[in-house]
């Protein structure tokens, strides 16, 4: 988790080529189609991490659920190692299974409450890597240890005595239980309280350095994707709107989905409250019929009527940063500000005199 | 100007096995009228056990409230009142929201009767339709008339969340009890319900008993806030004095630990170790086994709240020049050793 990792040069670990994914909803209207990811290309580098940020229906994880073969995407493909997951051989795919794991946000439902912690632990260290019983139980103590969970205390704990965080770091013990290559966290430590989230964070960091381990972090906090991620990628209904460098995108963002981002993440700063900061109005639009032009527009506080018709090119800065915005340049260099959550007022480009 | 709710040396109690275990153990709280009050901690430290206290809503009957008062203005001792005249004091004085909406909605009700119901069940007579309406725009609803007969799964979390604002708040209490009631929802909806709950304490004079563990949310809302741990309040400050100079180390600590999208953090700070069980709880000061200036005094007695500028520390080192670098000098600690 470098500050200065770029993209990789390399072939990548795993990458999503082109992925869209629908959905076929019921609804008052008959039978539609709904997009949940639209044309998204993805390649996550070795020990490298990437976070994937946006609101609920973005299509976040969905992205995540097709590098984990959990849906399979409806065009496009995804590849590890540069092998399509479609056509790997079965004991490739039995590899991909063991070195590609995911943690969930919601751990209640993923442990099986009739096991143990330490069995639902051992189990993976017994398939996966045929360790013997009294091997995978010693490994699965060192785990649950490196989570910040003490071994003897939760081994033969069943999974309703845990309190939720608890049972997040049984859920990441686990993951990492297979040696995995590459980790999708889809919202794994948002429910955690500070201090559990740094450990939980630096236990995914030690195991990056140590072991080359890739994060693909799909989250909502942007505090995490600053602390954790080399490269971010933001999504709008379906769409990446934007990506670069963390550091890039949440300094000089350059896409107005991600200003508006930033601007809702509460900062611990009394002194800087959001009633001075711009606020998105309305809520995701469906992705069932998602808005002609720029996805964005309905809420974009800077839209013109350009916006409302043409899709927007993807604007490529120096630095790697791409944004899919009319005014990409004009929103990076500050030209364009976002209007405050109080002014009526339309937004204008200010000429440079 | 006297305050609206007033706890005083609060003890809550669980019947366990071995005997009682005090899970919030003498804790002090002011809410002033028109005020937002931070309540906050890390899980397990007896926040959502000192609200639960207010109404009486503990989450098992084993829990009881064992000691102090809690007084609320013109209404009188709450820890003394019947179930009864507790439930007149619901609503009516004191609303309360959750961390998720989804669960304290009846997915079978409309959104109209289940807002209504409030004051059907405080005997407000006639057709609430008008009202309800009215309550559901002021919460920033589109559609008030139309909404009241959509059922709960229609509408996104932020929506329930604004309809849960609406029913808490139908029979216009002055104090709102809030429990982490943004956790669940997307940032851009967080700040959107933070706002409206800012926006409502402008308007109705509401106040507002915050409960979070996110110092971000807490820097944003609060005019006041309460650190707890394990069962007691460490520190009592003001807003900006907490974070220019806090002086209790467990709230130094969990600062250190607070993420924010400004500015990568030069390690991920974690305090070491876990909130202590309440079944044994250390002697002295209850932070010590975790704190990294703590000394022999701190082991054996068990420090009071003192007054710093802009409130209270429980920390006998809270004037100590050390205090500052507390975590600044320790090595970051590791679960995964280095094999050395």
């Amino acid at each position: 988790m470098a500050p200065d990792t770029a993209a990789p040069t390399e072939s990548p670990l795993i990458a999503a080529v082109d992925v869209s994914r629908t959905f076929t909803v019921r609804g008052a209207a008959g039978r539609r189609r709904l997009r949940a990811v639209d044309g998204v290309s993805l390649a996550v580098g070795r020990a490298e991490t990437v976070a994937v940020v946006g609101e609920s229906g973005s299509g976040k994880s969905t992205l995540g659920r097709m590098f984990l073969d959990l849906l399979a995407p409806t065009s496009g493909r995804v590849e590890f190692e540069g092998t399509d997951l479609r056509a790997m051989s079965r004991s490739a795919w039995r590899r991909y299974r063991r070195e590609v794991q995911v943690v969930f946000q919601d751990t209640g439902s993923s442990l099986n409450p009739r096991r143990s912690i330490g069995s639902s632990v051992m189990l993976p260290l017994q398939y996966n890597l045929g360790l013997r019983p009294s091997e995978a139980r010693r490994r699965a103590a060192e785990l649950l240890d490196m989570v910040g969970l003490r071994a003897e205390t939760f081994l033969d704990r069943s999974p309703l005595q845990l309190s939720g965080g608890q049972r997040q770091r049984v859920a990441i013990a686990r993951a990492m239980a297979s040696d995995p290559k590459f980790i999708v966290a889809d919202e794994a430590v948002s429910a955690l309280d500070v201090s559990v989230r740094s450990q939980v964070l630096r236990v995914m960091r030690d195991l990056q350095v140590e072991r080359g381990v890739s994060f693909l972090f799909i989250t909502h906090d942007l505090g995490v994707v600053r602390a954790v991620a080399d490269r971010v990628v933001v999504m709008y209904l379906g769409e990446i709107v934007e990506s670069g460098t963390a550091d890039a995108v949440l300094d000089t963002p350059a896409h107005p989905y991600t200003k508006a981002l930033l601007a809702a993440a509460p900062r611990p700063d009394p002194t800087v409250r959001d009633e001075q900061r711009s606020r998105l109005t309305g809520e995701i639009p469906s992705p069932v019929d998602p808005p002609p032009g720029c996805r964005f527009h309905t809420r974009c506080p800077l839209a013109q009527d350009i916006c409302r018709t043409t899709v927007p090119p993807v604007e490529r800065f120096d630095d790697g940063t791409e944004s899919a915005c009319h005014f990409a340049r004009h929103v990076r260099s500050g030209e364009l500000t976002m209007p405050l959550a109080d002014d009526a007022g339309e937004a204008t480009i200010e000429e440079k005199a | 100007m006297d305050p609206l709710l007033q706890i005083t040396d609060l003890v809550v109690q669980a019947a366990g096995r071995r005997g009682p275990v005090n899970l919030v153990d003498g804790v002090t709280l002011q809410v002033r009228p028109g005020e937002i009050v931070g309540l906050v901690g890390e899980s397990g430290c007896g926040k959502s056990m000192t609200a639960s206290a207010i109404m009486q809503l503990f989450p098992t009957t084993a829990v009881s409230i064992a000691g102090g008062s809690i007084h609320l203005r013109d209404a009188g001792r709450l820890d003394a009142m019947s179930a009864r005249e507790l439930r007149a004091v619901r609503g009516a004085r004191i609303g309360m929201i959750f961390q998720d909406p989804s669960t304290y909605l009846d997915p079978l009700m409309t959104i109209g009767r289940q807002v209504a119901e409030g004051l059907r069940s405080h005997g407000v007579a006639g057709d609430h339709r008008a009202a309800v309406a009215r309550l559901l725009g002021q919460m920033g609803l589109p559609d008030p008339e139309q909404l009241l007969r959509r059922y709960p799964h229609e509408l996104s979390g932020g929506q329930r969340q604004r309809v849960l604002i609406a029913a808490a708040l139908a029979l216009e209490p002055d104090l709102l009890i809030a429990d982490e009631p943004t956790t669940a929802l997307d940032v851009t909806v967080q700040s959107e319900i933070l706002a409206l709950l800012r926006d409502l304490r402008e308007r109705m004079g509401l106040s507002i008993l915050f409960i979070t563990h996110d110092f971000g949310v807490v820097a944003e809302m609060c005019d006041r806030v309460y650190v707890m741990y394990a069962g007691r309040v460490a520190e009592r400050r003001d807003i900006v004095d907490v974070f220019a100079n806090p002086r209790h180390p467990y709230t130094i600590g969990l600062l250190r630990g607070t993420l924010s999208p400004s500015a990568r953090p030069d390690e991920l700070f974690a305090i070491p170790g876990a909130v202590p069980d309440p079944r044994s709880m250390p002697s002295g000061c209850r932070f010590n086994t975790r704190c990294p200036i703590a000394v022999d005094r701190c082991r054996a007695e068990q420090p009071p709240l003192v007054e710093v500028p802009g409130g209270a520390a429980a920390c006998w080192r809270t004037d100590d020049p050390e205090l500052a670098t507390a975590w600044t000098d320790q090595p970051v600690p590791r679960e995964v050793s280095d094999g050395a």
